[in-house]
């Protein structure tokens, strides 16, 4: 029965029915409102406290203010059914009304009882403009969207109870569509929102509170933002989501509060929401989270939400609960209606399948969970932020055993990122190189090419550089767009296995140098770039002076879900699959509870087994978890088991779900093994009846049942599938014959699909054009130059960047598969293929345009023609090979080293022949690590002659010495040289500048510079290195000189040797003329050298030619990459004699640790002295710092290197 | 080697045609249906099927061990001409394989009849439930 409170001009209506007689009117009088507005006073007193006498009390004086009919009021009181009191209000509510709806009706009480505690509902209904026909339900099942916001992590609010109560309350046999927003922010949650068309509940966990706090006015939940700070969230926000959301649910502390101002729960209502369920004050947290339990109970057995919550309001009062008046139910003209209809048909499904995301879009690695998906981790990704945030530390690493998803942690800390920071994904090769070019696809700056060529080669040469490199990237090229470097999966290569004692691993020898650079670059540069890495593992690396440099970061650990996450990720996998509302959530459970406790926080294994049960696949499931109960029977642990049981169970639960699949079905997963891509799922849609399968729909269904097919989403990536990586293996593999076959199948529609913009503007290349093409490639001299200018200029013409980045798939679609016309051939397809890629070298286009013609069933002649190119050329290449064997050797090794099975290959086809070892040896190698690239080179050249296996042992020695400052194992391979090469100067003479300079061991250096000279009396290298050893080491000015000039007349034009003839002449000789002749003639053999710019502007100042020195010193400048030494050199020459006198460049170097060790700077001192330079002791000790490494602590001695600013 | 028998109605002699140049496509045999006396296992008695005189053919071929993918798309195109043609006579076409239960070509798609031909079915309890 219903009673209803109403203002009418200055008279308050209470009705019990539509007759005019069943409606008592009672004059709003100033007394009377002034009593009302009392009780709401009191109230506002009383509310927080636990006294429920005290609130039957204002109870009590609220029932005798309606109580004027007697007997009308008595017949609601005791009707049977639900009894409801509506208050009525306009959208714009007047005085009067706004008064009755702050009045606690919820507290009404007679005779010592509140009206609600009985077991017929009270509902209190606060209607916002005039009743119109309820809204119908339009589903069978509820859709929640829930979302939890604790800016800061301060709230202090349990929401995460909330949340699971909510989840239990959904746990009968019924179950709703729930998406859980970890973003805390409104703005994300509205995207989803719009994504899904319409949602029966929005319920938002969070505080409220006044902006205001004096007027209390400007009322807003406290949201988050995309870093975790507060974003309040007012009123005007929520508009635009009134006609996608039926009912709000503001879990949130005065959310539905009157002042003078409406609760935000009314002007919601009145804004176009349906319902608004708010707090009229501060609610317990506990309170809440029962409330909201048994709200959404009642809502999922299809109650109305004032019914929902009169019951949740009862239920608090039952136990005792404080605040269980509180709660407050708005409805908008169409409110009041159930918000679910059982008789409903069930919705279409409107989700995609569980997708993978990517976390390196530009590569297309990387597969990680996507957002709907990926659920929790909020903390890990608020420390994460705030660590960058607060830039307290160089970097952050995500830790923690494999498959907990740190990855797609990564990825989502990414997604709060961006696009103010662009990422920049480092992941399988992690060297300098693999870094810079990675860096170089974030950059847009024109001079990007050039630049980081430039860069990538003095890494190469210089990998101390390469911090300095990385610093200076950051600050200056990655100023204004900032990165986020992410270094993904270190543990793979970078990390020692961790031993069962340690608790940090140890970082590889050969990955120390780049990991240091890294670490100390982002530690050091003043950027806003930040660095991440992922790890299983806690590790350390000690620099030089033996501190733990992963102390610069800070370490996040990734544990394994809690029962609550795991619970939330398989709701969100729940609501990926077809018609979730349909499921059996019995069954769910109970497989849910075996699936948790035999994966035993295995998240692989548990991922893999939830699958048949979102396939609704019971009894494979079934069958699968009693597999793995047997196997792991007697063991107790309740802790995960070891990587290789993990390891064992998961291929074991694969193998079972292929074993259930029907003839067709295995075969379309053998087919899906091929690819270790994605392709579109209309590629085999297209394909079905050629790939002898006639209803491939049904066959991709029970392969996506089982999880054995994956989706893909992302740019160009929609509606993509591709087989689960370990399911690969569980299949019998094609042979080349069947990969051919299909791949010729799938080929001309994968191109279709893939390419229809580019086949519509491009005809396909004439025979003659693909003739001219291939002998350009073959052409070793032009192939570099010419395959730059082909690659780049057709392919940025012809293809987008999408189109670009599908070219090598479908190459390995096509080619790696399909064969050429193979009856001609008698070798095996993918011999040839792998030739030909060789040949063609790294242009994409070329190999399309090969592909097309491939393609193109008319033009056969031209196929054989190319067929019997390549085998000619296979040919030729093995005759060149018996020749040169170490040149090919060294060239397919630097081509190829990142694809061993291309090089694997190779060797194989120009050297079979030679030793079935070497294959043997080949195929043991991963080529892709350099120490093993130069070892089987070593290896290979033992094959060959003493002269090749020596110069193999100088190569390796010189890396280790310079790249790898590994200097014991350098010189046991010099020796090694030596030792087959007796008589060849290069080695003799490479060791003598290591004993040199890396052992200081001047005595022995000199016997070996001897040797080498006596070896080869006209060995510039040796005579050259010898003069300078003379000179620097010795001080024996004039052997030097003897020396030099030895040098010089085996050749004349060495401009090294010219140069440092010239320095010994002026330096040390004082011959400025003669000196400037010998720079003269070095910058006529190298005009570019910045080291000789450098140096003759250097002399050019003691020369008094300012201008002209200047003008070198900027030449030299501008020079891209120049060394530190020499930036410092410039530095200083500008100090010492260019006013202003400008110290700021030349400090920030000097900090950074820039120094030019042995570089004679005195003549330019003396010379700014007589100039008169107005600080010259502080020039004095700055070479003293700069050539001698002194004390830099004395320079503070110096006003002006105080006050100075930095660069 | 598995024994294969096709059993219909004696009236298709359209279809026994068909069967007979599959047989032979497939597993290289002749065949020639002669009236049932021996009786094949019907899996159902649908209505009437009881009361035709059934003609009976006999293959004795290889089903186990997996095709060549090339073989395997000339199959499933002739199982599927097969399949058609016994579906525009709509009449029952029993096929038994070896000691399992014979199964009606009527009510088979492409995809099940290259299931029941490739003799790998999938677990007996691992029907989608």
């Amino acid at each position: 029965m219903s009673l209803s409170l109403s203002t009418v001009d200055t008279q308050l209506h209470i009705s019990t029915g539509k007759q005019p007689e069943q409606t008592a009117h009672i004059p709003l009088s100033e007394q009377l409102k002034k009593q009302l507005l009392e009780i709401c006073t009191q109230y506002q007193r009383l509310r927080d406290s636990n006294s429920n006498e005290a609130l039957m009390a204002v109870g009590s004086d609220l029932f005798g203010l309606i109580n004027v009919n007697t007997v009308a009021i008595n017949d609601w009181l005791n009707s049977t059914g639900s009894r409801t009191l509506t208050l009525y209000a306009d959208v714009t509510p007047s005085n009067d009304q706004a008064l009755l709806l702050n009045l606690p009706w919820e507290l009404l009480a007679n005779n010592g009882r509140f009206v609600c505690d009985d077991d017929r509902p009270f509902e209190v209904i606060r209607r916002i403009g005039k009743a119109a026909t309820p809204k119908a339900p339009q589903n069978p099942n509820l859709t929640l969207a829930f979302m939890a916001a604790d800016p800061g992590f301060d709230s202090k609010l349990n929401y995460e109870a909330e949340e699971k109560a909510i989840l239990q309350a959904f746990g009968g046999p019924k179950a709703i569509e729930l998406v859980v927003d970890d973003s805390g922010n409104l703005k994300r949650l509205s995207e989803r929102l719009n994504a899904m068309g319409y949602c029966e509940v929005m319920h938002l966990s969070c505080h409220g509170g006044y902006l205001d706090s004096e007027q209390k006015q400007d009322f807003a939940l406290m949201l988050e933002d995309d870093r975790f700070g507060v974003k309040p969230a007012r009123v005007e926000d929520f508009i635009a989501l009134s006609n996608k959301i039926d009912t709000l649910f503001l879990s949130a502390c005065h959310s539905a509060e009157i002042n003078s101002q409406p609760s935000m729960a009314m002007r919601l209502t009145a804004t176009g929401f349906n319902h608004v369920v708010g707090w009229d004050g501060p609610v317990a947290d506990h309170a809440a989270t029962a409330f909201a339990a048994e709200f959404y109970h009642l809502i999922q057995n299809q109650h109305t939400v004032p019914f929902a919550c009169a019951y949740a309001r009862k239920k608090l009062l039952k136990q005792n609960l404080p605040h269980w008046h509180l709660g407050r139910c708005y409805i908008g003209p169409h409110g009041g209606g159930a918000l679910i209809d059982g008789q409903k048909a069930p919705r279409k499904s409107r989700k995609g399948k569980s997708c993978y995301d990517l976390l390196d879009k530009a590569k297309r690695e990387v597969k990680v969970a996507s957002k709907a998906t990926f659920v929790g981790r909020r903390r890990q990704t608020k420390q994460a932020i705030q660590h960058f945030e607060q830039n307290n530390k160089a970097g952050v690493v995500l830790y923690g055993v494999g498959g907990t998803g740190k990855s797609s942690l990564a990825a989502r800390i990414l997604d709060r990122l961006e696009p103010g920071y662009k990422a920049v994904v480092i992941y399988k090769h992690y060297q300098a190189s693999d870094i810079l070019m990675a860096l170089q696809g974030a950059y847009k700056g024109p001079d990007a090419t050039t630049l980081f060529a430039t860069l990538i080669s003095q890494a190469a040469q210089r990998p101390q550089d390469f911090e300095f490199i990385l610093s200076n990237l950051l600050e200056n090229q990655f100023d204004a767009t900032p990165i986020v470097l992410v270094v993904d999966d270190i543990e793979q290569h970078i990390l020692q296995p961790l031993d069962k004692e340690q608790t940090a691993a140890q970082v590889k020898p050969e990955y120390q140098g780049v990991l240091s650079a890294i670490i100390n670059a982002f530690d050091g540069a003043d950027s806003q770039s930040y660095l991440l890495l992922t790890s299983r593992y806690r590790f350390a690396l000690p620099d030089n002076f033996g501190n733990n440099l992963a102390d610069k970061l800070a370490f996040i650990d990734v544990p394994d879900m809690t029962k609550t996450e795991q619970l939330r990720h398989w709701l969100a996998l729940l609501q990926t699959s077809d018609n979730p509302a349909q499921r059996d959530s019995e069954k769910d459970q109970t497989y849910l509870a075996q699936i948790l406790t035999h994966s035993k926080g295995n998240p692989g294994l548990q991922a893999i087994l939830y699958s048949p049960l979102l396939g609704q696949e019971y009894a494979v499931l079934e069958q699968t978890l009693s597999k793995i109960a047997q196997l792991t029977t007697g063991d107790s642990r309740t802790t995960r088991p070891t990587d290789d049981l993990d390891k064992y169970l998961q291929r074991l639960a694969l193998e079972t779900y292929a074993n259930a699949l029907s003839y067709t079905e295995t075969e379309l997963l053998r087919i899906l093994s091929m690819f270790d891509f994605a392709l579109p799922r209309a590629l085999f849609e297209q394909a079905g009846a050629q790939l002898g399968i006639d209803d491939i729909e049904k066959a991709l269904t029970r392969l996506d049942n089982f999880g054995l097919m994956i989706h893909w989403q992302g740019e160009g990536l929609d509606n993509h599938i591709s087989c689960y990586q370990i399911a690969q293996n569980v299949v019998e593999p094609l042979t080349i014959d069947d990969r051919n076959a299909i791949a010729q199948i799938l080929s001309p529609i994968l191109w279709q699909l893939w390419f229809s913009d580019a086949i519509e503007v491009n005809q396909l290349p004439q025979a003659e054009d693909i003739e001219q093409l291939i002998n350009v490639f073959e052409d070793r001299t032009q192939r570099a130059e010419k395959a730059a200018i082909v690659g780049k200029n057709e392919k940025d013409i012809i293809f987008t960047p999408l189109e670009y980045s599908r070219l090598p798939y479908f190459y390995q679609c096509h080619f790696t598969h399909a064969v050429i016309d193979r009856t001609q051939l008698d070798i095996p397809a993918f011999v040839m293929v792998n030739i030909l890629e060789l040949l063609l070298g790294t242009s994409f286009y070329a190999k399309l345009w090969i592909s097309l013609t491939v393609l193109s069933k008319q033009k056969e002649d031209l196929n054989k023609a190319i067929i019997v190119k390549v085998l000619n050329t296979v040919e030729e290449h093995k005759t060149i090979a018996q020749k040169e064997q170490a040149s090919i050797i060294k060239e397919i090794l630097s081509r190829c080293a990142y694809r061993p099975e291309l090089l694997h290959q190779a060797f194989k086809h120009y050297f079979a022949t030679l030793e079935p070892s070497t294959i043997e040896l080949l195929a043991k190698v991963d080529l892709t690590e350099t120490h093993a690239k130069y070892l089987t080179t070593i290896e290979l050249a033992k094959e060959q002659s003493a002269q090749e296996h020596a110069k193999a042992c100088g190569d390796y020695a010189l890396f280790l010495e310079n790249q790898k400052q590994d200097y014991d194992a350098a010189e046991a391979y010099y020796l090694k040289a030596i030792e087959l090469a007796p008589n060849d100067s290069d080695f003799i003479g490479n060791y003598a500048n290591f004993l040199a300079d890396q052992k200081q061991d001047y005595d022995a250096a000199e016997t070996y510079y001897l040797r080498a000279i006596e070896a080869n009396p006209n060995h510039v290298n040796s005579l050259g290195s010898y003069a300078n050893f003379l000179a620097d080491q010795k001080q024996d000015y004039d052997t030097a000189k003897t020396y030099y000039l030895k040098a010089l007349k085996a050749d004349p034009n060495n401009a090294i040797t010219l140069s440092n003839y010239a320095n010994l002449l002026a330096d040390q000789k004082q011959d400025y003329d003669a000196a400037e002749a010998y720079y003269l003639k070095a910058l006529k053999a190298d005009p570019n050298d910045a080291n000789i710019l450098a140096n003759y502007a250097k002399l050019l100042f003691i020369l008094d030619q300012q201008n002209k020195a200047i003008a070198m010193l900027d030449q030299a400048q501008s020079q891209q990459g120049l060394r530190l030494d020499l930036q410092v050199e410039c530095a200083f020459y500008r100090f010492a004699h260019c006013p202003p006198f400008n110290l700021a460049p030349l400090k920030t170097l000097v900090l950074k640790g820039a120094r030019s060790m042995g570089w004679v700077l005195d003549n330019n001192v003396q010379k700014a002295r007589l100039e008169g330079h107005p600080e010259p002791e502080l020039l004095q000790q700055l070479a003293e710092v700069i050539s001698k490494n002194a004390d830099i602590a004395k320079l503070e001695a110096f006003e002006l290197w105080l006050k100075s600013e930095c660069d | 080697m598995t024994q294969i028998q096709f059993k219909l109605a004696n009236d298709q002699q359209e279809v026994a045609d068909a069967i007979a140049q599959f047989v032979a496509d497939e597993f290289g045999q002749t065949v020639h249906f002669a009236p049932d006396k021996t009786g094949v296992n019907s899996p159902h008695k649908a209505a009437g099927i009881g009361e035709l005189l059934w003609l009976v053919a006999t293959a004795v071929a290889t089903v186990e061990g997996s095709l060549q993918f090339a073989e395997r798309v000339a199959r499933a195109k002739r199982v599927k001409a097969l399949l058609a043609l016994i579906k525009a006579k709509g009449q029952s076409v029993l096929i038994k394989i070896g000691n399992k239960p014979a199964e009606d070509l009527l009510n088979k798609s492409v995809d099940e009849t290259m299931d029941l031909l490739a003799d790998k079915k999938a677990d007996e309890d691992s029907e989608k439930q």
